[in-house]
């Protein structure tokens, strides 16, 4: 395995991994908790999170790991003789179907209209329960497809 | 014996790398997304997350990392293995501060503002959030940095014991 398919790797287990992490925590608490407070007062945090969210520190992490992984398809396939190619093709593929086409397809749609909502507003606590349990349900197969490419890349690295 | 080392070794780098994630989920999304809502909010939604945060998946996640990782430190023990072991006890001890940091800072304060009871019957919701955020919001930057700093030591080590599983050397 050269330098340069090791140093891709190499960041690309550090990218998937913190990903995978931070849609654990509103996966395995911060929507519970959200849906358990007043609903104006949810709706309004997750605004303020999905508005906040769009920084460079989550943006270099999210889109980072999409780019390496990117490379490492191209990369995979043109040297698939050397060791741990396989499992740098698979984490790739893996992360860049489930987290980042999902997220496009499924997640930034309900955002773009959890943010249309007035908070105060009657009917928007039934339309909150709705985005709570739907985001969420799909925010764990995020979680699971980054986690997944994090170990795959981690093991194409040991192979 | 390889393919077990192997497993706890990938299961330490991937459980320290959720426990970072998560940490920095906080530090970049959810605390300031919460830092721009009012004392009400902030200090419901606070509340909330302390209470429904304990126990479940993260709890064998905050602990499986601690000890997936001294279980791979006592498995690059042999003189064969040894290239790996400095990132991997680097890893553990930069994971034992946050950890560390967790237990003795972060949670003292979550008990203080849990005792500060219903937002709706405080008096004074900015003191309390005052005596809550700053420090709190320091401590967590802390053991963010350690459990990141822990995650790339082991990532480290995941590449050092691969080069002598590839007979590269060291």
């Amino acid at each position: 395995m050269d330098a340069l398919i090791v140093t891709l790797t190499l960041l690309a287990v550090l990218g998937a991994g913190l990903v995978a992490g931070v849609f654990f925590a509103f996966s395995t608490f911060v929507m519970r908790a959200l849906a358990q407070i007043p609903a104006p007062q949810g709706i309004a945090a997750m605004q303020a999170i999905n508005v906040t969210v769009l920084n460079p520190w989550f943006l270099g992490a999210f889109v980072g790991t999409a780019v390496l992984c990117a490379a490492g398809v191209v990369v995979s396939l043109v040297r698939w003789s050397e060791p741990g190619s396989v499992y740098l093709l698979a984490g790739s593929v893996v992360y860049l179907v489930g987290c980042i086409v999902q997220t496009r397809v499924f997640h930034i749609p309900r955002n773009n209209a959890l943010a249309a909502l007035d908070p105060s507003d009657a009917d928007s606590a039934q339309r909150w329960t709705w985005f709570v349990s739907t985001w969420t349900a799909w925010n764990h197969v995020r979680t699971a497809a980054s986690a997944a490419a994090a170990v795959l890349f981690a093991v194409s690295l040991l192979d | 014996m390889e393919p077990l080392r192997r497993a706890v070794l990938v299961a330490a780098t991937i459980a320290t790398g959720m426990m970072a994630g998560l940490c920095y989920a906080y530090a970049i999304s959810f605390l300031p997304g919460l830092g721009r809502t009012d004392d009400r909010t902030f200090i419901a939604a606070m509340q909330q997350t302390n209470e429904v945060i304990e126990g479940g998946w993260l709890f064998v996640i905050f602990l499986g990392a601690l000890v997936f990782t001294a279980l791979a430190a006592a498995l690059h023990l042999g003189a064969d293995r040894r290239a790996a072991l400095p990132w991997i006890v680097a890893g553990f001890v930069l994971y034992a501060a946050t950890f560390v940091i967790t237990v003795g800072a972060n949670v003292p304060l979550n008990e203080e503002l849990a005792a500060a009871g219903d937002p709706d019957r405080i008096a004074d919701l900015a003191a309390v959030r005052d005596r809550f955020e700053a420090p709190w919001v320091r401590w967590h930057i802390a053991r963010t940095v350690a459990n990141v700093a822990a995650f790339g030591c082991l990532s480290l080590a995941l590449l050092r014991a691969g080069r002598m599983n590839r007979g590269a050397g060291i």
